[in-house]
């Protein structure tokens, strides 16, 4: 799932993983916290066996900001093991320190290279990354 | 009532010069793409006012960001950051885009003023023109166009 209240900053994310080789078999969007947690629910609740992988979100956004967002994930039991990843131009360590501790599993500040994307994801699915080398299919988020 | 600021800091001061031009070259290159194809240079107003877009930001240091730049010059960086023909770029996707682009350099501008701080960027909104108060402002030159932006920010009492 790709949080975000700028839309080609959404496309921007989408083609940089469709860049960096992770096959991916569907997204999610949303444009704030709030949006997400209610399309998350609604995943969750129309099809069980479909796994929302990752959630990349942005920090600064209406409604619900990626704080907001961390915060109502953890709390939900259902939703607190997807592994998040912030990207974002505010990037104070303060700000990270922060994020870490509401349970982000990374942070990527915003410029970035495809580079960084991939590094990240590989960090995260390492399994997958394997795969992605031997040149294999891959299911990823 | 806006806060009184102790100090204002512009682009004429050295650092803040030089923080926003390693800004402009990293996410111009890093998103869009795109090098100068000249220096960079400073000038006292922007050289074109069809597109112009304001940052503001507040926290430790308050303040805002604001860039200029032609349609057509909007259309070429949209095409570049979304992989897409310019004839494809839709007038949504331009505006958006040139949002986007404040918000990054004024994010990445921030980070190496006050990398300690603790600053909230607004959402980059469109304006009519310039702050009157605005300038110098610094061009970066592209194929067919320019980029000006200027920074100007205080820090609170």
């Amino acid at each position: 799932m790709i949080v975000d209240d700028s839309p080609v900053m959404r496309a921007f994310v989408r083609r940089t993983v469709e860049v960096t080789g992770f096959e991916v078999s569907g997204y999610l969007e949303a444009g704030d916290g709030r949006e997400a947690l209610l399309k998350l629910r609604s995943s969750r609740a129309d099809a069980p066996s479909e796994q929302i992988d990752l959630i990349l979100t942005d920090i600064n956004m209406p409604v619900m900001d990626g704080e907001g967002l961390l915060e109502e994930l953890k709390r939900d039991a259902a939703l607190s093991s997807i592994p998040v990843v912030v990207v974002s131009t505010d990037s104070t360590d303060q700000r990270m320190d922060k994020l870490m501790q509401l349970g982000a599993r990374s942070y990527v500040r915003k410029p970035f290279p495809p580079e960084k994307l991939s590094e990240v994801l590989a960090s995260i699915f390492p399994e997958l990354t394997e795969s992605k080398n031997a040149g294999l299919g891959i299911e990823g988020f | 009532m806006p806060r009184k600021l102790k100090e204002i800091h512009n682009l004429a001061l050295p650092h803040v010069r030089q923080a926003c031009r390693s800004a402009l070259l990293e996410v111009l290159e890093t998103m869009f793409f795109e090098l100068p194809v000249s220096e960079l240079e400073m000038v006292e107003r922007p050289a074109v006012d069809s597109c112009l877009i304001r940052a503001e930001f507040h926290g430790s240091a308050e303040g805002a960001m604001e860039l200029a730049l032609s349609c057509g010059t909007c259309e070429r960086l949209a095409a570049s950051f979304l992989g897409k023909e310019q004839s494809e770029v839709s007038c949504a996707e331009k505006c958006s885009t040139a949002r986007e682009l404040a918000n990054m350099l004024c994010g990445a501008s921030l980070s190496r003023l006050q990398p300690h701080g603790r600053m909230s960027i607004e959402s980059p909104e469109s304006i009519p023109a310039p702050d009157p108060e605005s300038g110098p402002w610094l061009r970066y030159p592209l194929e067919g166009g320019f980029l000006d932006v200027e920074l100007r920010y205080g820090e609170g009492l």
